[in-house]
């Protein structure tokens, strides 16, 4: 991947991606953050997110250019995917604000905690999961690439 | 560092305004299907209390998430094939 005049620096990039990456770590273990830190790490998710998709514009502009031709079917593929990951990220964010027992109260929002919504904020991350899994398989050369600058040349060695 | 999300603030603005548009758009879907929330369908468990943080728990959640996390990516790698 060559560096294009007026794009993110790489190091820019994948200190975002980590970020998401530690982020949805732990908001994968409730349990070990407890509810409230579960709830605000969500919110605080929206942010990086955000960020991730402007960045990774370039991309998804050309992705769907190239989605409809019959001979690039791996483009449509990964599209495919990253669509799922953006829709099953929305349906897990947005059902967790709904059934929020802390973050949105704190704010002035009145919610409840409806069993409907519970499920499919517990269904759709686990689909989430895995599309996040592939996701990183997608872009495994470029995050070795870029990862590799950071690791110690003795460390290499070994 | 360059740190340049867009190339102008507004360019910024229009693609964030278009994600916020899709993000909306998904909302409603899941909105029309699991309808309004209402005190009927009030969880019967408190989970303020079921995920009470939990060092030990925690962290052996952290790690299986972890592990799960390497594995999947390691399948959908070597044995799905998916790449760009």
């Amino acid at each position: 991947m060559t560096t294009t005049a007026g794009a993110p620096s790489k190091t820019f990039v994948l200190s975002v991606d980590t970020l998401l990456l530690v982020l949805c770590l732990l908001l994968m273990s409730p349990r070990l953050t407890g509810l409230s830190l579960h709830e605000w790490f969500g919110v605080a998710l929206i942010l990086p997110v955000l960020v991730h998709l402007l960045l990774s514009w370039r991309w998804i502009v050309t992705a769907l250019k190239r989605a409809f031709v019959p001979a690039r079917r791996r483009d449509f593929v990964n599209l495919l995917l990253n669509a799922m990951l953006l829709v099953s990220t929305t349906v897990v964010v947005v059902s967790g604000l709904v059934i929020s027992r802390v973050a949105l109260p704190r704010m002035g929002v009145e919610t409840i905690d409806d069993r409907v919504w519970r499920t499919t904020h517990n269904n759709w991350t686990d689909v989430m999961w895995v599309f996040i899994c592939a996701h990183i398989a997608m872009n495994w050369r470029w995050i070795a690439k870029v990862a590799d600058r950071f690791i110690p040349e003795w460390q290499k060695e070994l | 560092m360059n740190v340049r999300l867009a190339p102008s603030w507004r360019a910024a603005a229009v693609r964030s305004l278009l994600l916020l548009g899709t993000v909306i758009l998904i909302a409603a879907v899941i909105y029309l299907i699991d309808g309004a929330p209402t005190i009927v369908r009030k969880s019967r468990f408190d989970e303020l209390v079921l995920f009470a943080p939990s060092l030990g728990r925690g962290l052996s959640e952290l790690a299986t998430e972890t592990f799960v996390l390497i594995g999947v990516t390691w399948l959908c790698r070597d044995g799905l094939k998916i790449r760009l």
